[in-house]
């Protein structure tokens, strides 16, 4: 990995236009997400009860995306949504990317019979498809928020331990970490505070990209009705809801499945500025 | 006279499943205080397992087979490698072939000397790091010292970072420097800058120094005292004139016919292996192992 100032990265971020999309997106959903309370027009309607006067509503200047079968509004819903979603992905995140990558780090430096077991047992978390293996977790726990959570974090580990331990294994060869072994640094030392920073724009890169794709693993959990329940908003579940409707009360389930679009496809086109950026090897 | 570094008949192997590839073969080398000594050989001779022998590290590793006697200031490495951990950094540093990829891309260059002037534990301020820092890097004849301390390694030029490390090398006093095919991966004219000014340093501080190459014009400027060592075995030991003015192993001689010159034809055909090569160690007058002069 080439070494760059950040400044230079920022450079070249900036002269691509799709990249900023990305950021633009991105800063939208998030600002929507945080202000929810303030901006949506009926934060009443997040929980089971509806305006049972307005159920069914086509689109309108009331309700820009229609209501639902109970009459709540489906803009309101959509945006706190979107809180739930990136909450979601930022929870799974926060703790499968941490594990994943000191597991990564162990595999790649201390190498030997550490890193068989721990490359073999990623392996074998790779080889099963993901959706599968998180709806096989789910198929013996209750289907609850935190449950999904934990089953999408159990699957999700081993792809920052593999991305990790290729970083470590090219990394581990530069001098400079002969440099600090031969002035006494202990392992950890080693691992830490000279290999870790070097892997930092690999994982930030791949951290932006797996934003979007937790958002759309955990919404197909709950489009398959593993995830989060009823009454909470969830866009997954608003989609499978809606689908029912289909094709005469059609904006229950288009808005809903156009929102995750526009979420995952704004971190995707993030994700990929900063890996052009940085050079990332995700 | 003392030595700092003393090895006796030493031997290395490497164990892997049910075989064993023996690298080194019994050499026996020795570096006074304040002298400046050369091995030389080719690619895989063991030059390099021997520096890493000296800083206790190869010993440590699973695998390792060892026999003989390596005495570096004062321990002894057979049985107790890890007493080497405390003195790295300290009593006995090191510098590489490729300066640039030996400082770690994401610190800037004072982040870099406070670990080195901390290594072992050693408690330094950040004020005072910084200070012993600049006085180091203006010895080297950094210009801007203030500057380089600010920047990051890949800001710096490689001649620069080669500086930088002969700075970080000699900042905390060493008895005894371990130059890996220092400044191999710089052109020409910049090695042998920093080589002049590394043969200045050491002179003046009085620094042992073992000097591990297969350049031999670099060899021939900077060493007091030259081995060759021809696939796990010493070949040859003498004085750095004596052994120029009159190389008298088959190695040596293939070896220094082989240095290209400016004048005149191509390489000589060398044969890769000759069974001349392995003829038994010539040891030029004067020279021999301490405890042979003892004996």
């Amino acid at each position: 990995m080439s070494a760059k100032s950040s400044s230079v990265a920022w450079t070249e971020f900036r002269s691509n236009p799709i990249s900023i999309l990305g950021l633009i997106l991105v800063v939208f959903c998030i600002a929507l997400a945080l202000f929810a309370d303030v901006i949506t027009p009926y934060p009443e309607h997040v929980g089971p009860i509806g305006d049972f006067t307005a159920i069914n509503q086509a689109p309108s200047a009331a309700h820009w995306f229609g209501t639902d079968t109970i009459g709540r509004d489906l803009l309101t819903r959509i945006i706190y949504g979107f809180r739930l979603s990136l909450l979601m992905a930022v929870l799974v995140l926060s703790i499968s990317m941490p594990v994943g990558v000191i597991l990564g780090l162990l595999a790649g430096y201390l190498g030997g019979w550490v890193e068989f077991v721990l490359m073999r047992l990623t392996d074998i978390f790779l080889a099963i498809p993901p959706l599968v293996l998180a709806m096989a977790i789910m198929g013996f726990l209750p289907a609850t928020l935190t449950n999904a959570m934990l089953a999408v974090t159990v699957m999700w580990w081993p792809w920052y331990t593999r991305l990790v331990y290729n970083v470590v294994r090219s990394e581990a060869r530069e001098g400079y970490v002969l440099a600090a072994e031969v002035i006494g640094a202990s392992s950890p030392h080693v691992m830490f505070r000279e290999i870790l920073p070097n892997c930092a724009p690999a994982v930030l890169t791949k951290l932006t990209l797996d934003i979007g794709f937790v958002v759309l693993m955990v919404s197909s959990l709950s489009f398959l009705g593993l995830g989060v329940q009823p009454p909470t908003p969830d866009l997954g579940s608003m989609v499978a809801d809606g689908a029912k409707y289909m094709p005469d009360a059609w904006w229950l389930s288009i808005f809903p499945a156009l929102a995750i679009m526009v979420l995952v496809l704004g971190f995707n086109l993030l994700g990929d500025g900063l890996r052009e950026a940085f050079d990332a090897e995700v | 006279m003392t030595s700092v570094l003393k090895i006796r008949d030493l031997t290395l192997g490497f164990r892997k499943g049910r075989q064993t590839a023996q690298v080194l073969h019994g050499i026996s080398m020795h570096v006074n205080a304040g002298e400046k000594v050369a091995l030389v050989g080719e690619s895989g001779s063991g030059k390099s397992v021997t520096a890493q022998l000296a800083l206790g590290r190869l010993q440590q590793e699973r695998g390792t087979l060892t026999s003989g006697e390596i005495e570096v200031v004062g321990h002894d490495l057979i049985r107790h490698p890890e007493a080497m951990a405390p003195e790295r950094g300290h009593r006995v540093t090191m510098i590489f072939q490729d300066p640039t990829s030996a400082l770690n891309p994401v610190f800037r260059i004072g982040e870099i000397f406070t670990e080195v002037l901390r290594s072992g534990g050693r408690k330094v301020t950040a004020a005072e790091a910084r200070d012993r820092a600049l006085k180091a890097l203006a010895e080297v004849h950094i210009p801007d010292p203030a500057r380089a301390l600010d920047s990051y390694p890949f800001q710096l030029s490689g001649g620069m970072n080669q500086r930088v490390m002969i700075a970080m090398a000699l900042a905390n006093e060493p008895e005894l420097l371990l130059a890996d095919e220092p400044g191999t991966a710089l052109d020409v004219t910049v090695q042998a800058q920093t080589l002049r000014l590394m043969d200045d340093l050491v002179t003046e501080k009085g620094t042992s120094v073992l000097f591990i190459s297969h350049n031999l014009s670099v060899v021939r400027e900077f060493a007091d005292r030259v081995y060759v060592i021809y696939r796990g075995n010493i070949v040859e030991h003498g004085r750095t004139d004596q052994l120029f003015a009159n190389p008298r192993h088959p190695y040596t001689r293939a070896l220094l016919s082989a240095a290209p010159k400016l004048i005149g034809g191509g390489l000589p055909d060398l044969p890769e292996h000759s069974d001349a090569f392995r003829d038994p160690l010539i040891v030029h007058p004067g020279c021999g192992e301490p405890h042979e002069v003892s004996a």
